[in-house]
């Protein structure tokens, strides 16, 4: 116990500028998948069939797309609530004058900025692959039929997604961290669901998960949903770890 | 192609990685280390690339000179009207501004040769119409042709196409098989989420109308056309 108060939002401010400052590899890994997502999004392409009406022409138009980029920052972003929940990482946290809901406090803003900023540039990067890709490939018009708020419902669209695979990640590893068996209990409940869904042609939980987020056409409900969902799943984490030690 | 079923096997492996680096987290060292100025500078250099595309990608003007132009729907469909008039054999109706190219050929001995130089067919429709009279000349007009892939024009569509007006003949080639390479540029899922999937739609529809040569031929000349050709020539 400390004989000085401590303002618990100075204490959750200064961890989560050491997280930022000094965790070089969350912004290194991010380079990296990143820039691979981007690579890939400008070779990777979907053709059509070569036609033409008449003999004499030939037709042919690739779709390139930045499918690839997003899905290396769900990656770089799993792979951070990972390095973020794991102990090793915490207990640097305890550096300072912490409590575990200061620590638990910080990485949830943390988790927050780097969905931030992987959706920044995530978005930025579609920029970045549109220019290989002019430099690169012959007659690449550029699609300029998106609003500016389509294009802010995008940067949206991708913090949210990106938000739930932390917030899910990191419930998966505060379970992990109670019990080393309750991932491996999840993937086999995971696994009998499918059959049985599959034997009572019902539809699997995981299935509806994924409707009740990707049908979602309005960008404000989507938001609500991410926001209400977010939080049981952080709320969720919190219960799981609070009472734990201080050092795993 | 869908890339969706990475995702389950990616997170499968880094999960499978992580918790091994937590099995024996006190073990291990990092094998690499990069400099606190180098961590500094690679982010930041990063964010400035990402910029630059940025600004690059939505200040450069388009470019008239591109080989493809967008098009309005508008106006693709009065080209279909002109085209479908021509064929009708109004020409006097046509739009002159689809004219690109019209000559007055004289010929003698009332004889016209319509031939290819090369195999195959020809990169033009013809049309023949038969005017009255016993004139020599014969009235030539090429009514453009058009390419138009999803919502742009292809520039240079005509060029290919060699007419050649010599004496008692027309021959007409081109400089071999015409080919169009034309790539987009799609955003993510997301948004088509948002935007009622219209920036993923790999519907993609093409439109072409070969050029056509319009001929006012008097009646008293006699025109021969070549047999390889012939399917190609509407006579009025």
């Amino acid at each position: 116990m400390s004989l000085n108060e401590v303002d618990l939002f100075d204490v959750v401010k200064k961890q989560v500028k050491f997280k930022f400052f000094s965790y070089h590899i969350i912004w290194i890994s991010l380079i990296f998948t990143q820039f691979f997502g981007i690579l890939m999004s400008s070779v990777v392409i979907q053709p059509t069939d070569p036609t033409g009406p008449y003999s004499e022409t030939v037709i042919t138009i690739n779709t390139f797309d930045s499918t690839f980029l997003m899905i290396m920052t769900y990656v770089w972003i799993v792979a951070m609530a990972v390095f973020l929940g794991l102990a090793t990482t915490k207990r640097s946290d305890f550096g300072f004058v912490t409590t575990r809901l200061s620590q638990f406090l910080s990485t949830i803003v943390m988790l927050i900025i780097l969905a931030v900023v992987g959706a920044i540039t995530v978005y930025l990067g579609n920029s970045l692959i549109s220019l290989i890709l002019m430099i690169f490939q012959a007659g690449i018009p550029m699609s300029t039929q998106f609003t500016f708020l389509a294009h802010v419902a995008n940067v949206t669209g991708v913090f949210g997604y990106l938000l739930l695979y932390a917030a899910v990640t990191y419930l998966a590893i505060s379970l992990f961290q109670l019990n080393r068996f309750v991932l491996p209990g999840l993937l086999v409940l995971n696994v009998l669901t499918i059959n049985l869904a599959s034997t009572y042609q019902l539809n699997h939980p995981l299935r509806k998960l994924t409707k009740f987020f990707g049908e979602e056409t309005s960008i404000l409900v989507f938001v609500l949903k991410v926001v209400i969902v977010t939080t049981i799943l952080f709320v969720s984490a919190w219960l799981v770890t609070r009472n734990r030690e201080v050092v795993s | 192609m869908n890339f969706g079923f990475f995702i389950p096997l990616l997170l499968i492996i880094l999960l499978t990685y992580g918790l091994v680096q937590v099995s024996k987290r006190n073990k291990t060292r990092p094998k690499f280390r990069i400099s606190r100025k180098m961590s500094l500078f690679i982010p930041i250099g990063y964010m400035v690339v990402l910029v630059i595309a940025t600004v690059i990608i939505y200040v450069i003007p388009v470019n008239k000179e591109s080989e493809y132009q967008p098009v309005e729907q508008s106006s693709v469909d009065m080209y279909n009207d002109n085209y479908t008039l021509l064929h009708e054999g109004k020409l006097d109706e046509v739009n002159p501004t689809f004219i690109i190219r019209e000559w007055h050929q004289g010929v003698t001995d009332q004889k016209l040769l319509i031939k290819t130089q090369t195999l195959g067919g020809i990169p033009v429709s013809i049309i023949i119409e038969r005017i009255p009279g016993n004139s020599d000349i014969i009235d030539s007009f090429l009514f453009e042709g058009k390419l138009i892939m999803d919502d742009f024009e292809v520039k240079g569509y005509n060029d290919d196409v060699i007419i050649s007006p010599n004496a008692n003949e027309i021959i007409i080639w081109d400089k071999g098989v015409r080919s169009f390479k034309l790539a987009y540029f799609q955003y993510d899922m997301i948004m088509t989420q948002f935007t009622s999937g219209r920036s993923y739609d790999n519907n993609h529809s093409t439109a072409e109308w070969q050029p056509t040569l319009y001929l006012k031929v008097p009646e008293s000349i006699e025109v021969t056309i070549d047999e390889s050709i012939k399917e190609q020539v509407i006579e009025l």
